[in-house]
């Protein structure tokens, strides 16, 4: 009796054994996000964003990206208009301990589709390669340490349930849902700090940001604009002695006193702070200046960032933000990255805010 | 040993130790092409090579000063010169697989137009450590022994 029981008890610890990997693997499974839903979830976030640029917006898969583990870690969407034409990109977490959207852009796009042979994988950025171990031996001949993507799992979970079991009959992009999003976006010329006539265009992020902020500024304000100088390359050389920019750089404090100098050009009073993308009021402050004031901000990337920051040693003008379901992304635009980096790009907030500094403005009357 | 020699070394040492810790820094002060977005705020890494160079060009007169009196007490110079390019060489090859592996990791050099540094000037903010690295450091070095070496025995023929 007693050995029956024993083998009983037995059976039971094994098959209960034998039922933990099923669970653990079922649970492993469920965290994964079909082609399908991905898009589905891209759809509602453009449905969300409340944007004019991607009204009777579609979407059209273009390619699977993957960590540095090979494992599947997000879809790229190109976003197209009625007339087919690309319009943006939605980069889709493919598990649910991320995103859901990762990053999102507006205008030209990375072509992810031309790469034939090749994966694509998005390690900071999207790199081409046949395979992670090509990429990592590049890092390693480079001193770069590659981490697998950082997971957000009890937020990301969440919003994933909430976006795929919000269930909305037909999805049309033309009928928006207002209350879910707050965004505004200005509508700031990108300059290129390497165009023709920049005289040192290897050091010229601060005062190209500084020019493409003053020219939008000049629609409001009594300040110089690029046509008092003989053009954007002339306005950007300018600034470049403005800020005292040097081949080593522009610190955020000479962008700042430069910046300031400039705009009071004209006889207004401009003053400025600058603040950290981790401060209380940081997001706030920055928001503020876009839907309040119409003030594009000049942002400065450190050089020693963490692993999730756009870039490092940068600027770029803040010209815009979004906050979807709750998740906050700011819009820049960036003056370095090729001629044909013009779009807007958005990234999280949360990725980026101990990397940066700011320069909020304000004019005295 | 003089007093001169042993003030030759001196100097020679401490030389050493700063152009050592500058060439560090410029490594540290150099971008690495592990980003989305390019960085186009200046080359910071200069505040290291400025220096660097005069400071690397005087340790070499001192490395020139230290081994001519050396090398003209030397009998059999032969041992000397064949480590002397052998070294050069291994580091020669260093150097090229340097530079290779850099430029594959930022897609290409400055012409190139899928590379980051595209229309970048050659040395920038990502390639300080393609011409100051440790290959480049003891190359210098190597050369200018192999000239104080060359000298001294011409020096010690037409004695």
């Amino acid at each position: 009796m007693k050995h029956h029981k024993f083998l009983m008890i037995a059976l039971s610890l094994l098959l209960l054994i034998s039922f933990v990997p099923a669970v653990s693997a079922k649970n492993q499974l469920s965290e994964h996000v079909s082609v399908a839903d991905a898009e589905q979830a891209a759809l509602k976030f453009i449905r969300y964003a409340n944007d004019d640029r991607w009204l009777d917006a579609q979407l059209k898969f273009a390619t699977n990206l993957y960590d540095i583990d090979e494992s599947l870690l997000a879809y790229y969407f190109i976003v197209t208009d009625k007339a087919n034409q690309n319009n943006g990109y939605i980069i889709v977490s493919a598990t649910k301990d991320r995103g859901p959207v990762l990053e999102f852009g507006f205008g030209t796009y990375e072509n992810v589709e031309n790469h034939p042979g090749k994966k694509s994988y998005y390690i900071n950025g999207i790199v081409h390669a046949t395979n992670a171990n090509e990429i990592l031996q590049k890092a390693t001949e480079n001193n770069i340490k590659l981490r697998t993507k950082e997971k957000t799992t009890d937020v990301s979970r969440s919003q994933w349930n909430q976006l795929l079991t919000d269930h909305i009959a037909t999805f049309s992009t033309t009928a928006y849902s207002t209350t879910a999003t707050t965004s505004k976006e200005l509508s700031v010329s990108r300059y290129h700090q390497r165009m023709t006539g920049v005289t040192n265009q290897n050091s010229a992020c601060g005062p190209t940001t500084g020019a493409m902020i003053t020219d939008y500024l000049w629609y409001f304000h009594d300040v110089p604009r690029s046509s008092d100088y003989g053009g954007v390359a002339q306005h950007i050389n300018h600034l470049y002695d403005e800020m005292d920019t040097t081949i080593f750089g522009t610190s955020l404090s000479d962008f700042t006193t430069g910046l300031l100098k400039h705009l009071r050009h004209n006889g207004e009073k401009w003053v400025g702070v600058k603040y950290r993308g981790t401060d209380e009021v940081a997001w706030n402050n920055y928001q503020w200046d876009i839907d309040d004031y119409n003030f594009p901000t000049g942002i400065r990337f450190d050089f020693w960032v963490s692993d999730s920051t756009y870039t490092n040693y940068h600027f770029v003008a803040g010209i815009g933000y979004k906050i979807v379901n709750g998740t906050k992304y700011f819009g820049f635009k960036d003056p370095d990255g090729g001629s044909n980096n013009t779009g807007t790009i958005y990234k999280l907030w949360s990725d980026n805010d101990q990397d940066i500094g700011l320069l909020h403005l304000w004019k005295q009357s | 040993m003089t007093k001169q020699w042993k003030k030759d070394w001196i100097v020679f040492a401490i030389l050493l130790v700063f152009t050592v810790i500058l060439f560090v820094l410029i490594d540290v002060f150099t971008l690495k092409n592990d980003r989305e977005g390019v960085s186009g705020n200046g080359n910071p890494g200069l505040l290291f090579i400025i220096p660097v160079i005069p400071l690397y060009i005087a340790m070499l007169v001192y490395v020139y000063r230290i081994s001519q009196k050396y090398f003209f007490s030397q009998n059999n110079p032969r041992l000397y010169l064949g480590i002397f390019i052998a070294l050069a060489l291994a580091c020669i090859f260093g150097e090229y697989q340097q530079i290779q592996s850099h430029l594959r990791a930022l897609g290409g050099g400055p012409s190139t137009p899928d590379s980051v540094i595209y229309h970048f000037p050659w040395l920038n903010q990502y390639t300080n450590t393609m011409f100051f690295n440790l290959y480049t450091y003891i190359l210098g070095i190597l050369f200018v022994l192999l000239a104080s070496l060359t000298i001294a025995r011409l020096k010690r023929k037409n004695r």
